[in-house]
């Protein structure tokens, strides 16, 4: 047992799990299997501490978090991984409403961006939900800053256009 | 139309805040994580561990290769070496080596050899589209040089050669390609030029990447030379001519192979249009690089190779968005690969040599076949390179539709296959279609990556291009 990669790995779960909770929730929308992810996320990091170099662990959690999610999605959803949709949560227990006080303003804007494609998702939730920066997003997302930046702002309309199609239309940005 | 005063940014941010783990929830999955931490190491101690199965499979792969080569020996025999005629007997002592090299530029494409000029004597090479045949243009009686596809520069560069010169055709006397090497002494620069019947280039060339080390001059320059959104020029100008281009019809696109065979050994007589991963693993080949063409722009690059330090099959991708990725191709799981986009798994060895196993692609796969075909039983995950499908395959599908939903605001048609899987298509298909009926639709095997090592097929491409359902016409089978 490496007692200090188990040492840092309490550290990093007490820093980020609420925000790798959060990220992973937005990219399957199911509480539960969110836990199960966070977990194996954790699990992969202890794998991989040897090989970390101890640089932006933020934005290397989130990575890590973010393919054990993308596989997880592939093995159990495979139609919906190829056709770049969310996978339909079939258990009512999951359904948002029951882990989530959303108002009425927030559950439109939940479920617009649940129809999104999955680089739209990606990017909207790192950096408007997330709240990363442009560089970290692209660190995370492995793509230039500037496809960041471009995807952002398609995101954003296809997310206006969204919210228009269902009723809804916002003040500004 | 309701109306919020609110921004976005704010209601994305409030979004975030509704979503939390309870302090008990946290504490349980710490505990779980500490939990499989500490029993990490039982579970290592199998017999049946991945480097023994690997093992196990790579001699089962290598026995399958020399077999199906001894196979192939037949089909190898009696290919005779072309002759080459016409008005010009370009081997003849009254042309100077300047001279020649300007009547193989003014060699016609399309036009029937014997109107051309006399090349002499070609030599086959394999090559996996129509017949490549070299001519070996001022060399003297005792010139030998083996049965490959690559070019002898040492020769071209000592004056043991003038020219050499590579023809492919379809097999009959109308030339599809012509490409020739020559080395001008004022300069001491290795030249080639290439005349496509499309286009025609003519580009000095480092040397070294028809020397010895072939394969990593290769990896060099696209490592550090070659970019995403270059032009073919610049392309050929970094690596030389190509060996081989085709075309993929469902993504409408361009591409460019490049070989690299053993300088030893037996010429490689078998190839696919994609990779050829068993044929590298086994190295029958050094390595393969791809080009994918968008238009004139290059849009993604590939090279994938073995590598004696590792004794593995290494992969290296370059796309937009995703400047230089690796994998290395080991049966180890948590390895993935950027294309795009996309982020792939790597999919196991075990797994992607299973296409060279025999298998009816005519047959027609249920839900539940298609998912096992990208279900990668080795690393337990499902990965994005099918189990019996290269690229430009056609997979047969047929599933009874359990039941039927019209969405009226998108104006589309769900049918629900499985507990799990839906397909939908454009219109309102109620009518046409009933619970019960068995739908029998066919998908191309489509490449993501340049190398068509990671795959989609032609109908979930289209939700990936489009916001819209497809037409089902476009995949039934009649």
């Amino acid at each position: 047992m490496n007692g200090k990669a188990k040492q840092q790995i309490n550290q990093w779960y007490h820093a980020y799990s609420q925000d790798l909770f959060q990220y992973i929730f937005y990219l399957i929308r199911d509480h539960d299997q969110a836990k199960d992810l966070l977990q194996d996320t954790f699990l992969k990091a202890y794998n991989k501490h040897d090989s970390f170099n101890q640089e932006n662990t933020k934005g290397w959690l989130f990575r890590i978090a973010r393919n054990v999610t993308i596989d997880y999605v592939r093995k159990h959803h495979p139609v919906s991984y190829l056709m770049d949709t969310l996978p339909a949560n079939q258990n009512s227990d999951n359904t948002p409403e029951k882990h989530l006080a959303l108002s009425e303003s927030e559950q439109e804007l939940y479920y617009a961006l649940g129809q999104l494609k999955r680089s739209y998702r990606d990017v909207i939730v790192l950096r408007k939900i997330k709240d990363f920066t442009v560089s970290e997003t692209a660190e995370i997302l492995g793509w230039k800053e500037q496809k960041v930046r471009v995807t952002l702002s398609r995101a954003i309309q296809a997310l206006k256009q969204q919210l228009k199609k269902e009723g809804y239309q916002h003040e500004a940005l | 139309m309701k109306h919020y005063d609110d921004s976005l940014d704010r209601r994305l941010k409030r979004l975030n805040e509704e979503v939390n783990l309870t302090e008990d929830e946290k504490e349980n999955i710490l505990d779980s994580i500490h939990y499989n931490i500490n029993h990490k190491h039982m579970k290592s101690n199998n017999i049946f561990n991945k480097p023994f199965v690997f093992a196990i499979s790579s001699i089962a792969i290598t026995l399958f290769f020399v077999v199906s080569l001894l196979l192939q020996q037949d089909s190898d025999i009696g290919t005779s070496n072309l002759q080459v005629t016409g008005k010009y007997n370009i081997n003849s002592d009254e042309y100077t080596k300047e001279e020649r090299i300007q009547l193989i530029k003014n060699y016609k494409i399309g036009v029937n050899r014997k109107d051309q000029i006399n090349l002499g004597k070609g030599t086959n090479i394999p090559h996996s589209v129509g017949i490549m045949n070299r001519f070996d243009i001022g060399a003297d009686d005792n010139y030998q040089f083996g049965r490959t596809q690559n070019v002898d520069a040492e020769a071209l560069k000592n004056g043991g050669l003038d020219v050499q010169v590579f023809i492919e055709s379809a097999g009959g006397d109308l030339p599809l390609s012509l490409k020739a090497f020559y080395y001008r002494e004022d300069e001491r620069q290795l030249y080639f030029f290439v005349n496509t019947g499309e286009a025609v280039y003519e580009y000095p060339i480092d040397e070294a990447l028809y020397g010895e080390n072939r394969d990593l001059f290769l990896l060099e320059k696209l490592k550090h030379e070659l970019e995403v959104g270059m032009s073919k020029e610049e392309v050929i100008q970094n690596l030389g001519p190509y060996d081989q281009d085709f075309h993929s019809s469902p993504v409408d696109r361009k591409f460019w192979r490049y070989d690299v065979e053993p300088n030893k050994g037996d010429p490689y007589t078998k190839y696919y249009r994609f990779v050829d991963f068993s044929g590298i693993a086994n190295n029958m080949l050094n390595m393969q690089v791809f080009v994918r063409w968008n238009g004139d722009s290059a849009e993604s690059f590939s090279a994938v190779y073995f590598d004696e330090t590792s004794q593995s099959v290494r992969q290296y991708h370059m796309s937009e968005g995703a400047r230089l990725t690796e994998a290395i191709f080991n049966n180890e799981d948590n390895q993935h690969i950027h294309v795009g986009d996309f982020i792939y798994p790597v999919p196991s060895v075990n797994h992607i040599t299973s296409q060279e196993k025999p298998y009816d692609t005519q047959q027609f796969l249920s839900v539940d076949e298609l998912h096992a075909q990208t279900y990668d039983q080795t690393l337990n995950k499902a990965v994005s390179t099918f189990k019996n499908y290269r690229p430009g395959d056609t997979i047969y599908f047929e599933e009874t539709i359990q039941s039927i939903i019209y969405h009226e605001a998108e104006n589309k048609t769900e049918f629900v296959l499985s507990e799990d899987t839906s397909m939908e298509f454009a219109g309102d298909l109620r009518e046409q279609y009933n619970e019960g009926d068995r739908l029998r639709l066919r998908f191309k095997v489509i490449p993501q990556s340049a190398d068509g090592i990671y795959v989609t097929y032609d109908y979930a491409y289209h939700f990936y291009q489009h916001d819209e359902s497809p037409q089902i016409e476009d995949y039934l089978v009649e």
